[in-house]
This record gives C-alpha cells, structure tokens and sequence, in this order.
C-alpha cells in the first residue's frame, strides 16, 4: 500500500477533502508553536533543587555521580575510574572540550573514533541533563558521532551543572536552537 | 512526544523514563563519523488506515506499553504466545481480528472476562472491553459464532463456560 493510499483512507476515515491553504496553514503554525502539554510539577524547581533531583534521579537510575570542582580535574578522574574497573582503555569524542585537557598524566589509553565492538568505555560530553527523571540527553555530530552513547559497556559522560535542566520540553526547545542533529538520545 | 515518553515507561514497568530513546532525523552529513548512509521510513499499515473512522478508531492510540496484559487475569494465566499473533493480551485481543480476520481471530474477543481492569490502567484510555465487544457483535452478524455456544446464549447459560467445554480455540493461518 502506497503512501497516497494510507493518506487517502485516512482522510476518508475522518471525512476529509485535500486540506485547503488555510487548514495546512493552520497545522503548520500549530507545529510551529511547539505548545507544552502536561509538564510535572516535580521538576519545576529552582536550579539548585533541580541539580539535587538530578543526582537523586540519576542514581536512582543505577548511575555513578563523580562531582568536580572544574573540568580540568576530568583527566585524572576517568583515569581513577578506569583503574577501578580495570580497564586500561577508552575512547573519547574529539569534542573541542575534552580535546583541550590534559590528558599526558592519564595511564588508560586514549583514542578518539567511533566506537567499535569490544570497545569497554567511551567518554562523551552531553548536551542537557534532565532533573524530572535523571536524564541525559546528547546529540550526534562530526565530534561526537552517537555510536560512543550506546556500543562500550560503560559511558562516561560530563554534564556541567549550568546544563540541567528541569524537564524535556526546556530541553527540546534547547536542541532545537542547534544545528539539526542526526540523532538525539 | 514526551507526554508519550513519559507515559510509556511509566505504564510499561512502573519506570521512570524509558532506558534509552533515540530520535532519528535523517542520514549522516558531510563530516559525520557514523551514521547510517541512507535513511527510510518504512510505512507498515497493514489495515490500520482503515480503521479510522471506524469503530475500532480508538485501538490506534495505542503505545504498546502493555499496560492491558500486566492486568489482565487471562493473559496472566495463559501467556503471550496463546494469542497465536503479533499482539497478545487485551490490545492484541481487539487488533489481531483486524488483521486475520474475525474468522480466524473470533477466539480472542470472547476470551475476556470483561473484567474492565485492561481499560482502567490503559494511559490512553482505550475502552477495550467495549472494542471487544464490537467484535463478538461482528462475530454474531456473520453468523460466525459456533453453535454450542449460540444456542446456549439463546438458552441463556453463561458465555465462558460453554466455550471452555466446547474446546474452541484461536483459528490461524498456517506459520503464525
């Protein structure tokens, strides 16, 4: 069944004509509006009640919170976590902000591709994260292509705290005033 | 989209959220690492489009979150696989006949107690047992419904039990 044919049911299902310039008109400035539903109160906190939630969601969620005082401490932080798990390997999104570190004291060998099978820890950044349910959310682009989120059986992701948010729909319309990604996760 | 989000975990696993959601919105750009080379979007409709406007509309709210089978006394006692078809449980109960027909899937329908459960924990608030309902009636215009258990209607002995004794079961093609 082709597309037109679906269409067509459709519209003859719900007792529709071909949509005229002003109904089309009238769908497009409702995409366009991108009108919230239903948000939960939990989240709509003020910040620092939204970075709490955020850590009790996430754990909840059977993450690990490492908390830094400035990025430049990430080095040896990903170093002592992968000593921990015994792992003596990572790779990393050559994002401009893990690529100006310093990672010459790090013992684990770093490597900046996509992920492969068998790769054990990917070290991503990550666009928002989400208080309501302890979320992250990253977006796929040249420096961070999205097979670092999902391949390795760990995934180390860093969050500044200026990007928590309280729930999706700030979210959403964050990523929206970015380039179109091809995946958001 | 993420009233959706929300409710599908929430109704699926008693989970806050769904583990991992991906949002895809095209094939990779120039410069892009990975990435898939092409991108479609594959419509299935098999029978759907047809059931708008129709009595069985409401089924398409549906987000298969399976809130339906986690309380429903008959698929807790029979499993997934009694259904013979894609969709067990109660939501299976009213879109299988759709799909094979009601005179293969005529079963399911009247495999319900009606005990409403299905329709009270549905987020979307699909009637199902009213929508299985609709299909015992199709059932019976068709002259479809075997005659032990017609006769016992018109005599008025209870519906599931006779249908237990006569040994009925799910009809379906060969292979599904």
């Amino acid at each position: 069944m082709s597309r037109a044919e679906i269409f067509a049911n459709i519209r003859r299902g719900l007792g529709r004509e071909i949509p005229t310039d002003e109904q089309r008109q009238t769908v497009q400035n409702r995409l366009r509006a991108k009108a919230d539903n239903i948000i939960p109160a939990r989240a709509q906190l003020p910040q620092p009640q939204q970075i709490e939630l955020f850590k009790s969601m996430t754990t909840e969620a059977a993450a690990e919170l490492i908390e830094l005082d400035s990025i430049e401490q990430l080095p040896a932080a990903c170093d002592n976590w992968l000593a921990t798990q015994n792992l003596n390997e990572f790779i990393c999104a050559s994002d401009p902000q893990l690529a100006g570190l310093d990672w010459s004291a790090v013992k684990a060998a770093k490597e900046e591709r996509v992920a492969q099978v068998g790769d054990m820890a990917a070290l991503t950044t990550s666009f928002a994260g989400i208080a309501e349910t302890g979320t992250l959310m990253l977006y796929s682009r040249a420096e961070s292509p999205t097979t670092l989120n999902f391949l390795p059986d760990n995934h180390l992701v860093v969050l500044h705290e200026k990007d928590i948010l309280g729930v999706y729909e700030e979210a959403w319309k964050s990523c929206a005033t970015i380039a179109r990604p091809t995946t958001a996760c | 989209m993420t009233l959706f989000l929300r409710l599908l975990a929430r109704s699926a696993t008693g989970q806050e959220f769904t583990v991992y959601n991906t949002l895809s919105s095209g094939p990779r750009r120039e410069g892009d690492q990975d990435g898939p080379e092409n991108f479609h979007v594959v419509l299935v409709d098999n029978g759907r489009s047809e059931m708008v406007g129709s009595q069985f509309q409401e089924m398409l709210r549906c987000i298969r979150c399976s809130a339906c089978m986690n309380h429903c006394p008959v698929y807790g006692a029979v499993g997934g696989h009694s259904y013979g078809w894609v969709y067990p449980g109660p939501m299976g109960s009213v879109l299988t006949p759709k799909m094979i027909g009601i005179e293969k899937g005529a079963a399911l329908p009247n495999a319900s107690t009606f005990c409403g459960k299905c329709e009270s924990v549905c987020p979307v608030r699909i009637p199902l047992p009213k929508l299985m309902r609709h299909w015992r009636e199709d059932e019976f215009s068709k002259h479809l419904t075997p005659k032990q258990p017609a006769m016992a209607l018109a005599a008025g002995h209870s519906w599931p039990s006779v249908r237990h004794c006569t040994g009925s079961s799910p009809s379906f093609p060969a292979g599904v």
